[in-house]
């Protein structure tokens, strides 16, 4: 009996013992103004830390919240001015100049000069190894009287500006000693020049507070307090949303689920925002290594087999449209509207496979090619359900025509392992909004065979489509780009790299009160850098 | 004909293999049972009806015949890991214990390593290396999950070696695998079923873990794969109780019965051997 | 079960295996993580970088130690176990240590109550249970938590925040705190946020103890002095309490000692339906992050763990009950 109490007073001792363990210096101070306007927001994406270097979605979200970057791409895919109030791009495209605004400040108090801007990019150029393209594209950067920069170039680059959309200043007077930026744990590395400063980052709450910056350069944003709630799924998040825990939803590059919009119809206290998605949420891909896939008629031949308005419907929730052969939704600056929507056709399927031998030549059902049984091994991302869902349906289609498939679903690490190694023959992947902007734009960066990178197929080495890369790639004139923009859309469908599978309608939803969003394509929906200063709740 | 007899003097087996033998079979007669293709796509969110008994799922798919069909995939794969686990169980204990000595010494340290490596995360681990197939799913969990037979096998087989039957076969010149076979396997019988039944519901709900954080096999209907969908798919806050309940109470149900079993026919064994359930 | 022989030289042998045992534990913490596909850099560049110029990645992988060979890797490893020095977390982007720290003390939150109140109900319950042998009393009890025990635990810790958060608004929809709560108010929000995983986790765990404390009371109520005790006139009551139970102890203390060991594994599953920051969402995420060092450490922490509840169980058993000596 004593030991059996002795045990019994040990395990209350631990249990008291273990309550402090969730103790910690992080509590915020009560406020309490009457007329503060507080904006929550939730989002699902895994936040680790606060350096916008290592943590690629902090990252994401410091470039809406707490930094700058030059340009911002405006709702209508025009450059619009922000840390840099004008710009002036050489006919050449070899020579870009960046006028700075006067008034930005840091969100410690020092002013923000051209300094900081060229120590930025300089800075990203050398340690940044999200930004290794800088290295074989910039070769100077200089400060010009006060408050202007300018980048030499070592060879045409008219795509400079997107890309340069992304990356966001930072104060040189904290930065210029950190040799690694990735393991900077300084608490001065959230500084940034903002229209919001970091107040707090809770990872046991999952909660960040952002307050307003009142002596931003472009004035003190509407919203006083921003608070950004991370949820482990989406689930909880649209719980969370109709029980008016949080008032809208962020994301970058995903999709709103459209099977979560009718419980938040039926709720009636959701109002919704629609903007056409610059991304591809699941497009299909062709191994450039493998016979049978390298074959365009081949590719053709798939490409008629899939019932593009089934997964629209059922995926999509039938929010979106069957796509084009450009691949690049219409959005796009200088869609090609003279491309073929994608069609199911079984019978030219089947006449396709037939005119290349790819026959069930022992009536079993299943295609041969050169003797052996075709079993396509589709790749693709089980971290993502509505490409998973396409996958099947994919699939479903393929048999149908009698090719057999294997789907082999990764998680994104190894499916990009896989993928690099050119090991599948067709694999699903989708196109980021950024992504589709990049190297020559409508998604050639997709493509390019030059290319490499982590979400990046480079199965295309086609000459002419790298010629035309590289002359989108080296114009800044209007007109010649409008022209190399719809061949390269061309090229998509003549060429067959890869097609989109559904172009959709991105659902932005948010607590009815909230009015005046700016509904933009690119940063987030709802949540981004100019609804700051345009959203206001009424009643 | 023992088992029979043990099967009707205890209630709690009867119940148990009641359960899992009707979803045995259903897991067998799944195709003739199905009213729908499983695979089919159609009208999406249905409620029930007399046409679809539980609804259709986000693509159309008939939900009760997913259930139907997911019965298969789930027993499959509790059965096949189970089997393995078992097997590769019993052999290493049966040696360990036989044997002595440095042999012993060297599986049981075996044993300790796989034991004490927390296991869902060791099979989140291996999945994401090898893939999403049920086969390899069932190869990973069946890899995971015999420690605790080997234990309990081979101390079974220590104390029955000490009681001397086997030292006087021994003598009478019956070598080592005959010994096994013929003595201490029958011995050991109702313990391997206890643990094997045991890893069978292991298993189970290991498929379903699996599924739910996206490793499961997307080719394959499984009640795991279900659940996923219908948690990441917005069955759930829609409220759509036909589409999450039946592929949890399945779950739930199978292994109630499996553990009924497990317990029955462990309180059959000796009882002074009473061993700790393992989960 | 090894009477025959010499206690101390068990004892010798035993060292040496978990000796062994850690060895290749530690080992394997190595390599396993190492063989899987996917390269750690890729999880830092993110999704839309492409690979550009390779001496960027090239002295980033420097910079991770990941450039160097194989074995150069495994000693330095090795040494660092010893040293503790942990390494670098990749994907914290902070020391391993740190990373291990912040999350094992919501893990430590979440499951050192509920293995200590399920011990404790799991023993009453079992208890009462086996008392009432084969009467209606134990039949619903036993039924109840072998049902409980059966369901998956992240099914119904989904159902839970569908009814409890979600329909009746009673608990928060996720994260172990609200953050800005202070004084007496920040535990009762801790509370609050930690109710939900809290019950469900201990469900099943309560399940898993009545399941053994009523089995092992059961079976010894056939024994000889049980039957003196009772003979004696003890109460039916005392005869279950001083006797009976005492020996279900054991097995009860084995359990929760190994129940114990998982605590640095975590509750993945809920913790990923509740949103909160625990040890199994902390290695889940290393895993997809491809986070070697943070891997290594977490696995090892959890087999130290493991391997320490184990050995304190088996001393715990030795004290307790002096026949198995």
């Amino acid at each position: 009996m004593k030991k059996t109490g002795l045990i019994c007073m040990v395990m209350v001792a631990i249990i008291v013992l273990s309550i402090p363990f969730g103790i910690s210096g992080c509590a915020g101070g009560p406020d309490g103004e009457a007329e503060e306007v507080v904006l929550r927001v939730g989002s699902t994406r895994p936040f680790s830390t606060t350096n916008k270097f290592s943590d690629y979605w902090y990252g994401v979200l410091s470039g809406i919240t707490t930094h700058d970057s030059l340009i911002k791409l405006g709702p209508d895919m025009q450059p619009v001015p922000w840390l840099a109030r004008e710009w002036h791009i050489s006919e050449d495209s070899k020579t870009f100049t960046f006028t700075i605004v006067n008034n930005a400040t840091w969100h410690d108090n020092t002013t923000l000069t051209a300094e900081d801007v060229k120590f930025s990019i300089e800075y990203y150029r050398d340690r940044d190894p999200q930004a290794g393209w800088m290295n074989d594209v910039i070769s100077s950067v200089e400060v010009l009287d006060g408050n202007r920069v300018r980048l030499s170039l070592n060879r045409s680059y008219g795509n400079l500006l997107t890309e340069f959309m992304t990356y966001t200043a930072v104060p040189q007077h904290i930065w210029s000693g950190v040799e690694n930026p990735l393991t900077y744990n300084g608490t001065d590395r959230i500084v940034g020049s903002g229209p919001f400063r970091l107040e707090s980052w809770d990872p046991a709450a999952g909660k960040f507070v952002f307050i307003a910056n009142a002596n931003y350069f472009g004035g003190k944003p509407k919203v006083d307090r921003l608070e950004v709630y991370v949820f482990g799924t989406m689930d909880a998040l649209v719980m969370a949303l109709i029980r008016g825990d949080i008032d809208t939803w962020w994301d970058y590059s995903g999709e709103f689920p459209n099977t979560y919009i009718p419980p938040l119809l039926v709720s009636g206290k959701i109002d919704f925002a629609f903007a056409t998605f610059l991304g591809v949420p699941a497009a299909l891909g062709f191994n450039d290594q493998r016979s049978l896939t390298n074959n365009i008629t081949f590719r053709r031949a798939v490409t008629y087999a899939i019932n593009y308005s089934q997964i629209v419907d059922l995926v999509f929730g039938g929010y979106g449209t069957v796509p084009t052969y450009g691949f690049s939704p219409s959005t796009h600056p200088n869609h090609n509207n003279t491309i073929p929507r994608l069609a199911c056709n079984r019978t030219m399927a089947e006449n396709l496979l037939n005119s290349i031998g790819v026959i069930d030549s022992d009536s079993d059902g299943w295609r041969e090619f050169e003797g052996a049984k075709v079993t396509l091994t589709l790749l693709t991302r089980s971290d993502s359900i509505s490409m998973l869902r396409s996958t099947e349906m994919v699939a479903s289609d393929l048999k149908a025509i009698g090719l057999d498939t294997n789907i082999v679903a990764l998680g994104s690490a190894a499916w990009r392992t896989r993928k690099d190694a050119k090991n599948y023959d067709l694999v699903f992947f989708r196109g980021t909004p950024w992504g589709m902007l990049m190297h020559a734009g409508h998604g050639s960066g997709y493509f390019d065979s030059r290319r490499t990178g982590a979400g990046v197929l480079f199965n295309l080495n086609n000459a002419e489509y790298l010629a035309t890369c590289d002359a989108r790639l080296a114009t800044a004139i209007p007109g010649e780009q409008a022209q190399l923009d719809n061949k390269l859309q061309q090229l998509h469908g003549e060429l067959l790299p890869g097609i989109a599978l559904a172009w959709i309608e991105s659902t932005y939803p948010y607590r009815k009160g909230w009015e005046n969003w700016v509904v933009d394509h690119i940063y987030g929906g709802v949540v981004n850098s100019f609804s700051w200063f345009t959203v206001t709740r009424g009643q | 004909m023992r088992l029979v007899r043990v099967i009707r003097s205890n209630p709690l087996v009867f119940s148990g293999v009641a359960i899992v033998g009707i979803f045995g079979i259903v897991a067998i007669l799944a195709d003739i049972m199905m009213p729908h293709d499983p695979w089919g796509y159609g009208q999406p969110f249905l409620a029930p009806s007399r046409l679809h008994l539980l609804g259709t799922n986000d693509v159309g798919q008939d939900i009760f015949s997913e259930l139907l069909l997911g019965s298969r995939t789930s027993l499959l794969i509790g059965f096949s890991a189970g089997i393995l686990a078992v097997v590769i169980g019993v052999f290493i204990g049966m040696i360990a214990g036989f044997r002595g000595g440095l042999i012993d010494n060297l599986l049981m340290g075996m044993t300790d390593v796989v034991l004490v490596i927390p296991a869902l995360p060791l099979v989140i681990l291996l999945t994401v290396y090898v893939r999403s197939n049920i086969w390899l799913i069932v190869a990973v969990i069946g890899l995971v999950s015999w420690p605790n037979t080997a234990r309990v096998i081979r101390s079974q087989v220590l104390t029955i070696r000490q009681s001397g039957y086997v030292e006087s076969a021994r003598a009478l010149g019956a070598d080592d695998g005959w010994l096994m076979l013929r003595h201490i396997l029958p011995n050991v019988m109702p313990l391997i079923l206890a643990k094997f039944v045991l890893v069978v519901a292991v298993a189970m709900l290991m498929e379903a873990s699996l599924s739910f954080l996206g490793l499961g096999d997307p080719s394959t209907k499984s009640w795991g794969m279900m659940l996923r969908y219908a948690y990441a798919r917005g069955g759930f806050v829609r409220g759509l109780w036909w589409w999450y309940t039946p592929p949890g109470l399945c779950i739930g149900l199978c292994i109630l019965g499996l553990m009924f079993i497990s317990f029955g026919v462990e309180a059959k064994s000796d009882p002074r051997l009473k061993r700790v359930l393992d989960r | 079960m090894e009477e025959h022989k010499h206690p101390s030289a068990g004892i010798l042998w035993k060292a040496t295996r978990y000796l062994v045992a850690f060895f290749l534990i530690v080992s394997l913490n190595f390599l396993i993580p190492r063989l899987m596909p996917g390269d750690p850099l890729m999880n830092i560049i993110g999704e839309e970088a492409y690979y550009g110029s390779q001496d960027v990645l090239d002295s980033l992988r420097a910079d991770l130690g990941l450039d160097k060979p194989f074995f150069a890797q495994y000693a330095r490893y090795l040494i660092g176990v010893f040293t503790g020095d942990w390494g670098y977390s990749y994907l914290y982007m902070r020391p391993v240590f740190e990373s291990v720290v912040l999350h094992l003390r919501w893990t430590f939150l979440l499951i050192l109550p509920s293995v200590i109140i399920a011990a404790c109900i799991g023993a009453v319950l079992g208890a009462v249970a086996a008392w009432r042998r084969g009467r209606r009393l134990d039949a619903v009890l036993t039924g109840s938590l072998l049902l409980a025990y059966s369901m998956p635990n992240y099914w119904l810790a989904m159902l839970a925040l569908f009814i409890f958060s979600f329909l009746l608004g009673w608990f928060p929809l996720g994260g172990a705190r609200s953050g800005d709560a202070v004084g007496l108010h920040y535990f009762i929000d801790i509370g609050w946020h930690m109710a939900l995983p809290l019950a469900i986790i201990t469900l099943s765990k309560t399940a898993y103890d009545f399941i053994i404390v009523r089995n092992s009371v059961v079976s010894v109520y056939g024994e000889d002095y049980v039957l003196m005790a009772q003979a004696k006139g003890l109460s039916q009551r005392a005869v279950l309490f001083r006797h009976a139970l005492r020996n279900a102890l054991t097995p009860l203390i084995t359990v929760t000692a190994i129940q114990f060991g998982m605590i640095f594994s975590g509750a993945l599953l809920v913790e990923v339906v509740f949103s909160l920051p625990g040890m199994g969402t902390l290695i889940y995420r290393a895993i997809e992050a491809r986070d070697y060092p943070l891997l290594q450490f977490a696995f090892f922490i959890v087999a130290v763990c493991v391997l320490l509840a184990n050995i304190t169980a088996d001393l715990l058993c030795l004290w307790l009950d002096p026949k198995t000596r």
